[in-house]
Parts: structure tokens; sequence; C-alpha cells
């Protein structure tokens, strides 16, 4: 009897496995395309490849970004835009869309800037890979984080629902914001910034050129404190298995983190606030 | 009691079935998602057209934001502008964000539905859209579809800039940006665009201007190659296309 029952379930299992691969469908099998012409490379070299990259995109899109701003100082003007209209169409077009001609130029610059944005993000997950890192952005447990009465308190002992300090970055002033998730979660690595703050690969701190994942942050970086902003003097990864805590706070989406009371640092909140997902 | 056992297990099944489905479509929107980025980085268009389409059908507003794209462009299809459009706005009924900042932009440009425009920028902005936030920064400051209120303004450049952007609100110079335009209007157009497509290997004169019969067949051998219908009057369109494929 308990032989047929013990059968009866792998029979379920492997009909639910079938159902799963079944709706997963011919995606699984085309999955991301990898290219490997050339001799074999080191992972070191990879990785420096693909850094480089990314750079170049990077480069490409602020390019695009600054393009694109100063059309839209153009477009966005009603003082101008019937004569920008009129340039922008006075060839022969041989296009009857209205809606495309008088938005031709954005158009263009808009898919390049999100096709290289997902491109981008594809380099990332191929260095996560090789440097086997997780895309979660975290703290370990004895992180302090300024609370919104000025205390400060370990990541791991905060609560739902608690006031946190947060910074407004539209109105250019503190703020106090509740937190909503707290997420716990084992991972193999952290970073360690100016001897100091210690967080994992996607943990972002605001910049002098904004929002950066601690993994990309540089040497002679400044990150904000919410006064002004400090100069990084030194940046180590560190491999160790350990638990680690992040927080996703109502508004604003960011906090302050601390060891030991030294001075904070803002970073960016996980989950709500970010880009549109596919 | 076996036949009841069985029947719990088979409700089981389903229940978890009815559980995960949602789960597991997006799981596979996003797989068939991914395939096609790897596709479209690596220019293998018809491909990576289909498997946004299949990711599409699982209604993934990103997929429907690269079909437009491709259909746009006339990348791995026929160009296409209708259904671009249709494209577009099934990625902004999916609320996927850079659909609605481009849908947004087009209805502002075409002076039509205004209030709908900003509340698309503002959802957008919502999910920390930064060319969102650059819009709304110059809408307000410019008082276009929304009152006039440069302190708004001013926020959206905070946060715009907290994004790596260097953005600084300054009005608009329109007579540089018009006779720039003017000046770009004729001769040199047609040199650029003469330039650009040597560049492709479709031209191989001299790049001096002047618009004859073989700027004429590297124009229509250029536009039958990137499947766009045939559009031979020079015009800023062609010159557009002709950078947009030297990118």
């Amino acid at each position: 009897m308990y032989l047929n029952r013990f059968f009866r379930w792998i029979a379920m299992l492997f009909l639910l496995g079938a159902g799963v691969f079944f709706m997963l469908g011919s995606a699984l099998g085309s999955g991301p395309v990898t290219s490997n012409a050339g001799p074999p490379i080191s992972k070191e070299e990879k990785i420096a490849n693909l850094k480089a990259s990314k750079k170049a995109y990077e480069n490409d899109n602020e390019r695009l970004k600054e393009k694109w701003t100063e059309v839209n100082h153009r477009i966005l003007n009603p003082g101008v835009v019937t004569k920008t209209m009129s340039v922008l169409t006075s060839g022969k077009s041989g296009e009857s869309d209205e809606w495309h001609k008088t938005h031709l130029e954005l158009i263009p610059l808009e898919i390049k800037i999100s096709q290289n944005a997902s491109e981008l993000k594809k380099i990332d997950w191929e260095i996560d890979k090789l440097q086997d890192e997780s895309k979660h952005s975290c703290f370990p447990k004895d992180t302090k984080v300024l609370m919104a009465n000025g205390n400060l308190k370990s990541i791991n002992e905060v609560s739902l629902d608690e006031y946190i300090m947060t910074y407004d970055i539209a109105k250019d002033t503190l703020s106090s914001s509740k937190i909503n998730e707290i997420y716990i979660s084992p991972n193999n690595h952290y970073y360690v910034l100016n001897d100091v703050i210690r967080a994992t690969a996607y943990e972002r701190f605001l910049t002098q050129n904004g929002w950066k994942k601690i993994r990309d942050i540089e040497i002679s970086d400044m990150i904000f404190d919410g006064k002004s902003f400090t100069t990084v003097t030194s940046i180590q990864k560190v491999e160790d298995m350990l638990t680690v805590y992040n927080l996703n706070i109502d508004t604003n989406h960011n906090f302050f983190v601390s060891k030991d009371g030294e001075k904070p640092f803002l970073v960016h909140n996980s989950g709500g606030g970010g880009g549109g997902g596919k | 009691m076996k036949t009841n056992h069985s029947k719990f297990l088979i409700i089981l099944f389903v229940l978890f079935s009815f559980i995960f489905q949602g789960f597991l479509t997006n799981m596979r929107a996003h797989f068939y998602s991914d395939a096609g980025d790897s596709l479209l980085m690596e220019k293998k268009y018809t491909e990576a057209l289909e498997k946004y389409k299949s990711a599409a059908e699982l209604e993934s507003g990103y997929a429907y934001y690269r079909l437009f794209g491709l259909y746009y462009e006339g990348k791995g299809t026929a160009k296409d502008l209708h259904l671009a459009k249709v494209m577009l706005e099934k990625a902004v009924q999916y609320e996927y964000d850079e659909a609605q900042v481009t849908y947004a932009g087009n209805l502002i440009a075409e002076g039509r539905d205004k209030d709908k425009a900003i509340s698309l920028l503002k959802l957008a902005a919502e999910k920390e859209n930064v060319l969102a936030y650059i819009k709304l920064a110059w809408l307000y400051y410019y008082g276009n579809g929304v009152p006039k209120d440069i302190h708004k303004a001013e926020e959206y450049v905070r946060l715009a800039n907290a994004h790596g952007f260097k953005m600084v609100l300054s009005p608009y110079v329109e007579k540089q940006e018009i006779s720039s335009k003017k000046e770009m209007s004729s001769k040199n157009i047609t040199a650029q665009i003469q330039t650009n497509l040597k560049k492709l290997g479709f031209y191989n004169g001299i790049a001096d201007g002047v618009t004859g019969p073989k700027t004429r067949q590297s124009i229509a051998d250029f536009q039958k190659s990137k499947g766009l219908p045939k559009d031979v009057v020079i015009s800023e369109k062609i010159l557009l296309q002709t950078e947009e494929a030297l990118r």
C-alpha cells in the first residue's frame, strides 16, 4: 500500500514537472544566446572585456540622452514647436502618419536608449555569472540604519511600519518614511567601502554622477552623506557566506546606512521605485 | 479511501496549477523577452521579432515596446508605422514605463490630449523613469499642458540628475536652433546623406551635396536593403535613416 502511495506521488510530481516544462515551452530551449567565437580567454579577461563593453554602451547612452534632452528642450517649448514641426516636415515625407512626422527626432533615440539599457542589463548579468554575485542588494546584519528620530538601529532589528530617515531628492531635504518590507536572504559576498560600509554588489549609493552600484563605484567617486559628498578612498570585495538584509521604503525609496554611528551614506531601497520590468 | 485520496491529490494539483499559472506566464514572458534581447544584441532581428511576439502574447508590455521599435525601424520585418503604433499602444496598455514616455511625447508633439500625456509621464516617473522626469521638467518649466511651475521643474531636474544627468533649466534659444536647421536644409543635408551612404557602402561618388542619379540610386538601394519605403527626395528624414543605420 505504501509502495502504491509512493508511486502515486512520484507520478503526480512527474505530471507536475511535465506541466511546468510544457508551460515554459520552447522559451527554455532558446535562452540567452552566448557567443563563443575566438580562442578561450580567462575569467578576468572576460570580465574586463564586459566592463569595457559596458563603458562603451554607457558612453553611447550618455550621448543619446544628451541629444534627447536637447530635442525635448526645443520640442516641449510651445513657442517653437510649430516652427520645429514645419522644419521637420518641410521635405516631401512619403509617410502619411502625422504622429510619425511630429515625433520623428525623438522616437529613434528613445528606441536606441531603451535597447542600450537592456543590453547593459545583459552585460551586468554576464558579470554576475562570472563573479558569482546575485542581483539582490543587501547589507550585513550589523549595518546601522538612521531612524526618523535620529537614532541608529541595526538593520536586523528594525520592524515593519517603523519610521526611517530618507532623503527627498526632489525637494533636496531630509524626510522620514515608513518601512514597507524587510528582506532577509543568504549571500556569498560583500564589498567594503572606505573600510566602513559593507554591502552586496547591486546595492546603489548616490554618487556625484547619480545612483551607482557598489560594484561599479571607483576610487575618487564621491558618495552622498546627506549633507555633502565624501570621496571613496578604498573598495574591496570579501567572499563570505552571510545573512543579509534590505528594506523597502514607502516614499523616496532610499535610506541612510552607517557603521557604529560614523558618517551615514544614502543608499537606494530594495524593490519599489525601480524601472519597469519585462 | 484510495479514491478519495486520489481526488484530493488531483484537486491539489489543479489548485497548484491555478495559483502558479500567473507566475509561470510571467516567467515564460521573461524567457522569451530575454531570448529576444540576446538576438537583438546579435542583430538577428527576424528571430528577435518572433521571440518578442511570443512574449507579447503573454501580455508583456516590454515585448510590445520592443515590437514597436522593430516595426518602426523596419528591422526583422517590413517597416510598418501603423503596426508600430498598435504595438506602442499595447505596451502602454500593459503599463510599460518606456512606452508611456514615448506615447506621451507623441501626444504632446501632436498637441492633443495633453492631460493624458501628463498622467502617463507621472506614472512613468513613479517607476523612476528618468526620461519622464526630464519631459515633466520641461513641461513645468514652459507651462506646456500644466501650469508653469519653476519649483516643480527644478524638483524633476534633481530627480533626473540623481540618475546621472547634468540637466540645467534654461530658456531655449530659438534662433540658434532654427538657423542651424536651416543651414542643414539643402546642400549640407545632401552632402551628409552622401557621406553616410558612403560609410554604409551604398555610394561611391564624391560627397558634393549635389543630388544626381548616382545619389538617388544609392538612396533607393539603401532603403530597399532596410525594408524602407522608396523615397528618394532629399529630406531630413533620409538623413536620420542613414544616421540610425550607422549607429
